[in-house]
């Protein structure tokens, strides 16, 4: 009986997750045909199963004895993460830097990323977490090592990823060996001060800040991100990150009283996000400048987790906003028949498209967090979080001077559009994808007006220890 | 335009409290709350009157670009509007930085070569400001739950000293930066010689007085105690303000420079009649903003429609303009003296009534006003002499008059400065608010 329910209703998604990567995987073993189409194919149902897993919000339970958690959290990003994906699996239609023959594969190991972040995201137990978080990463590896030229990056990406997994696995055996469980709900009601906890704990977060690029253990990002094709580039820097996210909120937020936890967070979040800012004023290309943007979006969100006061609501919102924001402007980037890498590259765009120009410019203000845009909300949520506890109050002076040096990052290639004059060819644009940024904006727009308030509906299931 | 106009009229003279407000949730605490007093009003009207005579100056503009130009202008003029009217910190704040994109995007594609330092430079220093207002507006949200400015004042006084001070100054760095305020004031010359005339124009007319605007809105209205415990200090940053921008306009040798630091002199005059806490000070610092938002949008109008025809800048490629051009001779000097501040222009109600109120504070102040005022008739007519007067150079030879519709352009300001200068008491009624600081 337990069974059957868990598969009416918890665990449906992934299975069903799981049915289409084996459904890919006979597709490419038995017909080579039709592989344009595929992309379609995976897009469509992977729209509905964005769908059919929201069905189950506001559904909670917990099953595998405490390995996997079902509330709203994981349930929203669920179905977020599948309609994310139905989105941005288009982005690798033909695309030249993945080979055509190798576009099934291609497909697979995509959605098998996609699979451990979904199975990160509900993830009640470090051992959940770890297989989950390796899933993704092998596949993601196995992505960039299939892409032309760029060996060097996927073996980059490969060896720290591993490297940071092994310090991650320690980390995890250390707090098994304090707590005598792995499970969060035991972890998190541990919070005894214990020489052997702290070092497990500060330990696991070196494995997981890696994954968030947060700042000693971003270089890897820029690096990776530079040569990568534009939809592994939407796997990297927003289901992957958002996976991790979701993991660092459940476990550290509730724990955040821990002896020095807070303001060795608070310290470090304020580092990473000054010196992310700084480090991407000196970009010439604009993947690394998204890679340098991602480290100060995710201080902010650390930052965010690191403060006392109750933050869900601003983290949903914040996560939303970003992944919004990248895969605009990745959609973007895809739609421009010019390869579009170097800040050189957007010289003079405005004299020949005004139109991708202005769509170009909002999404990057909503980066920088310029008003009226979604993404001035989620700073000013992230502001007012961090100023509701008044011991905090001071850290809002590092948002506010790494805001105003980001500003100056993403106006650049703004005013490189507009100043510019370039003689080159006239560029071309791909309407779907032209299209599908602007509908992309445009749920930028309604977010602003109801964001909110579904969030707050939201927010109301999710159990909190 | 001419709703604004109408507006005016209607608004009942007198008013204590504000009119036509509209009130519309968006998020928690934050709703599109809107209405207008007397100074908002007569600033709101200022608005549409330099947009619309913006929108006639188009002369230098190409054909293919006019959308873009009129597109840009209205969104400014609409941001702008839309913070003179927002009664919630937020949609304030909103409004205020949007009113950068616009302004930022007319000095990027019709400015001068410098454009792109110039205009990167006030878009920085204003927002590096603005995001501690941010800060200060969050921090009252989370103690009182609502950014309305007619439910705020109240509640803020429950603060503790050290507090409202700290907020205070967030508030006062950001409007500071706009103003501009002495140490803070480098963008604006940059950006003013850079900018193509209307955007000067707009920048020295309305977005000015962003600043001194939010100050009489949140520094004042919010923490009256505070502005009277710092209102030494203003004193003395406004002082400074004065002095440092007439020895620095003496010294320029770019026209639009010279003008760009009367205004930051001008402004200062503002500040120190916002801050005196005096009624004669914050009346005289509104007619003052006004009045500096015709005289020196007039006069970057008449530079402008000399740059057009002979392209410098340079005050030494000037001379002997005056016989050539004895129509933009005459409405240049009257502005010129309009600026200095002459008797029966409206730029002489406005320091006189700062004067005025710096007097019942001491004799001391009054008496630095009044010499700053020689400073400006030095530079002013300096200008004039350079420009208008003495042997004619190569570039003055070739310019012509001025046409028909730059004549009405300098016609309608020039009457409105006249106007308020002879009759300031229409316009003064406007003021009668009521301003917790008195």
């Amino acid at each position: 009986m337990m069974w059957t329910s868990l598969m009416s209703n918890f665990f449906f998604t992934e299975f069903c997750g799981i049915i289409l990567i084996l459904l890919a995987v006979l597709r490419s073993l038995f017909c080579q045909c039709f592989v344009r189409n595929s992309i379609y194919i995976f897009a469509a149902i992977a729209a509905i199963l964005a769908w059919h897993s929201y069905e189950f919000l506001h559904e909670s339970s917990i099953i595998f004895d405490g390995l996997y958690i079902q509330d709203n959290l994981s349930t929203f990003f669920k179905s977020f993460l599948y309609a994310l994906f139905a989105l941005g699996i288009l982005l690798s239609k033909s695309e030249d830097l993945v080979e055509k023959k190798n576009l099934t594969e291609h497909c697979v190991f995509s959605l098998v990323a996609l699979l451990g972040a979904i199975l990160a995201v509900s993830a009640n137990d470090l051992i959940a977490f770890y297989i989950a978080i390796e899933v993704q990463s092998m596949s993601i590896f196995a992505l960039l090592a299939m892409q032309k030229n760029s060996l060097q990056e996927s073996l980059k990406f490969f060896i720290l990823s591993a490297v940071s997994s092994a310090i991650l696995i320690y980390g995890i055996s250390l707090i098994y060996g304090a707590v005598h469980s792995s499970n969060f709900y035991q972890i998190i009601n541990f919070a005894d001060f214990d020489g052997q906890f702290s070092l497990g704990l500060a330990t696991l977060l070196l494995g997981v800040l890696f994954k968030m690029t947060i700042f000693p253990l971003h270089l890897w990002a820029p690096d990776v991100y530079h040569k990568t094709s534009l939809h592994n580039l939407f796997l990297l820097s927003i289901v992957s990150k958002i996976a991790v996210a979701v993991v660092l909120f459940r476990l550290i937020h509730p724990i955040i009283d821990y002896a020095n936890l807070q303001i060795l967070l608070q310290i470090l979040a304020s580092i990473s996000m000054l010196c992310g800012a700084v480090a991407a004023l000196y970009q010439s290309n604009f993947k690394r400048l998204l890679a340098f943007s991602g480290v100060v979006h995710f201080s902010f969100l650390l930052l965010l987790i690191a403060s006392k006061t109750e933050v869900l609501e601003t983290f949903i919102f914040y996560l939303i906003t970003y992944s919004l924001n990248i895969l605009g402007i990745l959609f973007l980037l895809r739609s421009g028949s010019k390869k579009i890498d170097n800040l050189n590259d957007f010289a003079g765009i405005f004299q020949k498209n005004s139109y991708f120009t202005l769509l170009f410019s909002f999404f990057l203000l909503s980066m920088a967090g310029f008003p009226p845009f979604l993404g001035f909300f989620a700073k000013l949520f992230v502001i007012k979080d961090v100023l509701a506890d008044k011991n905090c109050v001071l850290w809002a002076l590092p948002l506010i001077l790494s805001s105003v040096i980001a500003i100056y990052f993403y106006i650049k290639p703004i005013r490189q559009m507009i100043a510019e004059i370039s003689d080159s060819q006239t560029i071309k644009i791909n309407n779907f994808y032209f299209m599908g940024s602007l509908l992309i904006f445009f749920l930028q727009i309604i977010c602003i007006f109801f964001l909110q308030e579904y969030i707050e509906n939201l927010a109301m299931y999710i159990s909190t220890y | 335009m001419l709703a604004a106009c109408l507006a005016v009229i209607k608004l009942p003279i007198g008013i204590k409290n504000f009119q036509f407000v509209e009130n519309w949730d968006l998020i928690e605490g934050m709703s599109f709350s809107f209405g207008v007093d007397g100074p908002a009003m007569l600033l709101i009207a200022l608005t549409c009157l330099l947009t619309f005579l913006c929108i006639i100056f188009n002369g230098d503009i190409k054909e293919s670009e006019l959308k873009r130009y009129y597109s840009l202008f209205f969104v400014l003029q609409t941001s702008v509007i839309g913070f003179f009217c927002s009664l919630n910190l937020l949609v304030l704040y909103i409004f205020f930085e949007v009113s950068l994109i616009p302004i930022f995007l007319i000095i990027q594609f019709w400015g001068g070569r410098e454009k792109v330092y110039a205009s990167l430079k006030m878009l920085l220093y204003t927002i590096f400001g603005s995001l501690f207002m941010l800060a200060a507006i969050l921090y009252l949200y989370n103690q009182f739950e609502t950014l309305s400015l007619q439910f705020l004042p109240n509640s803020v006084a429950s603060l503790s000293f050290e507090e409202r001070k700290w907020l205070w100054l967030a508030f006062f760095l950001a409007f500071a930066i706009k103003i501009p305020v002495f140490p803070l004031h480098s963008w604006l010359p940059e950006a003013h010689v850079q900018a193509p005339t209307a955007g000067s124009v707009l920048l020295a007319g309305i977005l000015l007085k962003l600043g001194t605007f939010g100050m009489l809105r949140v520094n004042l209205q919010l923490f009256p105690e505070i502005s009277q415990h710092f209102s030494v200090m203003i004193f003395i940053l406004g002082v400074i303000s004065i002095f440092y921008a007439s020895l620095a306009a003496i010294a320029q040798n770019d026209i639009k420079k010279i003008i760009a630091y009367s205004s930051i002199a001008h402004m200062g005059f503002a500040l120190i009649g916002l801050f005196s806490g005096a009624r004669s000070g914050v009346d005289g610092a509104i007619f003052q903003m006004i009045s500096h938002g015709l005289i020196s949008a007039a006069l970057f109008f008449c530079i402008g429609m000399i740059y057009r025809q002979s392209k410098t800048l340079q005050l030494e490629d000037y001379g002997g303009l005056i016989e050539k051009i004895p129509k933009f001779g005459g409405f240049f000097l009257f502005f010129c003296m309009a600026s200095i501040g002459l008797p029966a222009t409206s730029g002489f109600i406005g320091e006189f009534l700062v004067m005025l109120s710096s007097a019942f504070n001491s004799w001391q102040r009054t008496i630095l006003l009044a010499i700053s005022v020689v400073f400006s008739a030095y530079y002013m007519l300096n200008l004039y002499k350079k420009m208008l007067l003495g042997a004619a150079t190569e570039n003055s030879l070739q310019v012509i008059d001025l046409q028909k519709s730059e004549i009405c352009i300098l016609t309608i300001l020039g009457v409105i400065v006249l106007f308020f200068g002879i009759f300031p008491v229409i316009v003064l009624k406007f003021f009668n608010v009521n301003y917790m600081v008195l």
